[in-house]
């Protein structure tokens, strides 16, 4: 167990059975993300980003393994506790379909404090200086089908920051975005992360996202092939 | 959030939800209206039954209300004006009915005359309708040879107004007795056993042929309304016990005309039935609406999921959208239906022309019906429809509840 670590993996495998043959999308990976990081899983389709971020997110189980989230081991957790766990400690930002198309940009966003029981008092004061921030706030009463890719991803990012969570998990944020789009994209997440202290992990084969990220996790065949930080 | 969820997702598609809506709104009317259709026509069956038959109240021979036969007479004495002094009597009508043979110079028909104090039954009671009256007056009072008889029964014995025919039936004594009557008036009601086989005729002139004055089969009490009886049942009841020993009862028109409550009950379950399939018919319409709805909104329950959001609150989700649609449902099906009732209230539905017996179980059942309001009935309905609609929101709902968000999202 490490003090300041957020994220802890250890000897985590996740197997598919795929017909006849077993897939080992995650093998045997040991992984420790710190507070505060801004991470980056790299590596080709089919390497393992993706299902190595939903099983920290809870989103799937390992096969083998322990996984760690602030301490806690969330292999024992019930999916209610699962839930609950990302709902308090975890935002995601999903590559595409990220927004409820039937909800405004503020409802949207509004979702993740009615889902924490938040008063409803307080909604406007946690919402409107974060979508001032994400400079989207012109767009609060806008639904989905309004807004551009760029656009979109800014107010899951706002959904993702509302709860106030600990780790945010991106999964290829920038896969439908231009290069424009993308940059300020990252350029937002790397400054919440500076300002915040929020912890960011992505899963990209993005090169602008590798530049971007401090410590970037190459991944290959479901193990981590390499892991490199940068000052 | 949840139930403005799913009320937009109601509306975002529209055309599914709308068909859904009025699946709900369909079966309410429907079910709502025919209650109203039935509970009107009931309340003209009890209407035209105490009219024309028990009343309210009948008092008669124990034995008269199994075995309808001539012998079980009660005394009339002072019951007539004692009742009538009754605050919430409207109208008492002694009669007597006896088993006969019409016969004329042509021909002799069993008939059951009918031996009535027409001064008090003519204006309320539906089978001395004036409509019915086809040719003739009703009988004097004070001429015992008036009677009035069926059309098919004029007919068949030849008679036209003013023609004299012999009634024979069992006297008092047990002997063979008979009397003469002219015909004062032919009725056509369209119920075949009056128009074959009746003669009607003042009390005393049947009381005549007997040789039983002062004797009636029956004493109908007409109420001011059918919530007087259960008090009133109750007092005749204890009038009539010190009377015991000579036979007298007291009974409802329940009691007298069970026939009609059997086809009231009959007719009722009828109902329940085909609202249960209808139920069960728009209950599989609304599981296939909300089932397409889950699966094509599979990745944003994931979604919801992934962010935070219970099992137990989607399957609220969509319990509630199932909720919006019943709402919806029962209001649009409500707002026809009463429409409907109101107009059919005032202006009736006319099933002459289908109906060609005007008469059932007995009792004389008007063409024309009008709808009457049935609150409890209709709440019932109301409820049941949302109920059915929760129900089926329930397989949905599960269905929902056990996407899994990677694989939703994947």
């Amino acid at each position: 167990m490490v003090a300041d670590s957020i994220v802890q993996l250890d000897q985590v495998s996740r197997h598919y059975q795929d017909g006849q043959s077993i897939v080992h999308a995650v093998d045997c990976v040991n992984l420790n993300i710190e507070k505060a990081e801004f991470a980056v899983l790299s590596g080709p389709s089919g390497s393992g980003k993706t299902t190595m971020l939903n099983l920290i997110g809870g989103l799937d189980i390992p096969t083998t393994g322990k996984i760690r989230i602030e301490n806690q081991i969330t292999n024992d957790l019930t999916q209610n506790q699962l839930t609950e766990l990302r709902l308090q400690r975890i935002g995601f930002v999903f590559q595409a379909y990220n927004l409820l198309p039937v909800l405004t940009v503020y409802e949207n966003v509004q979702l993740i404090l009615q889902f924490q029981k938040v008063a409803i008092e307080q909604h406007e004061e946690l919402i409107i200086p974060l979508l001032k921030d994400l400079e989207i706030l012109d767009l609060k009463d806008r639904f989905p089908a309004q807004l551009s890719g760029g656009q979109q991803q800014r107010v899951a990012v706002a959904r993702a920051l509302c709860g106030k969570p600990a780790l945010i998990l991106a999964d290829e944020p920038t896969a439908n975005l231009d290069s424009s789009a993308s940059a300020n994209l990252l350029n937002l997440m790397r400054r919440l992360n500076l300002e915040q202290n929020v912890t960011f992990l992505f899963s990209s084969h993005d090169p602008d996202v590798v530049n971007i990220a401090e410590r970037v996790i190459h991944m290959k065949d479901g193990k981590i092939h390499e892991d490199m930080r940068r000052n | 959030m949840l139930l403005k969820l799913g009320w937009r997702n109601l509306k975002r598609n529209f055309w599914r939800s709308l068909v859904s809506v009025l699946g709900i709104a369909g079966s309410v009317f429907i079910c709502v209206f025919l209650d109203n259709l039935q509970t009107g026509s009931y309340r003209q069956f009890i209407r035209n039954g105490v009219r024309s038959a028990s009343g309210h109240i009948t008092l008669l021979h124990e034995k008269y209300l199994t075995q309808k036969e001539t012998e079980h007479r009660i005394k009339l004495s002072d019951w007539e004006q004692k009742l009538k002094s009754i605050e919430t009597v409207e109208r008492v009508s002694p009669r007597l009915t006896i088993p006969a043979l019409a016969r004329s110079s042509r021909n002799s028909e069993g008939v059951a005359l009918i031996g009535l104090r027409l001064s008090a039954d003519i204006d309320h009671n539906p089978l001395l309708k004036s409509d019915f009256l086809k040719k003739g007056q009703w009988p004097r009072p004070g001429k015992r040879k008036d009677a009035v008889i069926g059309i098919d029964l004029a007919n068949y014995l030849g008679l036209k107004i003013g023609r004299k025919f012999v009634v024979m039936a069992q006297g008092s004594d047990g002997d063979v007795t008979s009397k003469l009557f002219k015909v004062r008036g032919i009725l056509r009601t369209g119920m075949r056993l009056i128009d074959r086989n009746t003669v009607i005729t003042q009390l005393e002139s049947a009381q005549d042929l007997l040789k039983a004055p002062n004797e009636v089969h029956e004493i109908a009490v007409l109420l001011k309304g059918n919530q007087y009886l259960p008090k009133e049942l109750q007092r005749l009841q204890k009038w009539v016990a010190s009377d015991y020993h000579t036979g007298l009862r007291a009974v409802s028109w329940r009691e007298s005309i069970p026939q009609l409550v059997s086809l009231i009950q009959l007719d009722r379950y009828n109902g329940i039935l085909m609202a249960t399939f209808l139920l069960i018919i728009v209950g599989i319409g609304l599981i296939n609406s909300l089932v397409m709805s889950v699966m094509e909104r599979k990745r944003e329950i994931g979604l919801l999921q992934a962010l935070g959001l219970h099992s137990a609150a989607v399957q609220k989700m969509i319990f509630a959208e199932g909720f919006f649609m019943a709402i919806i449902g029962n209001l649009i099906g409500l707002a026809f239906a009463f429409g409907l009732s109101l107009y059919t209230s005032t202006y009736g539905i006319d099933f002459s022309e289908m109906i060609k017996e005007a008469s059932v179980a007995g009792v004389t059942i008007d063409t024309v019906v009008y709808t009457a309001w049935n609150p409890k009935g209709t709440i019932t309905i109301c409820i049941v429809m949302t109920i059915t609609t929760l129900l089926a929101s329930w397989y949905p709902a599960r269905m929902a509840s056990k996407v899994q968000p990677a694989k939703a999202m994947s």
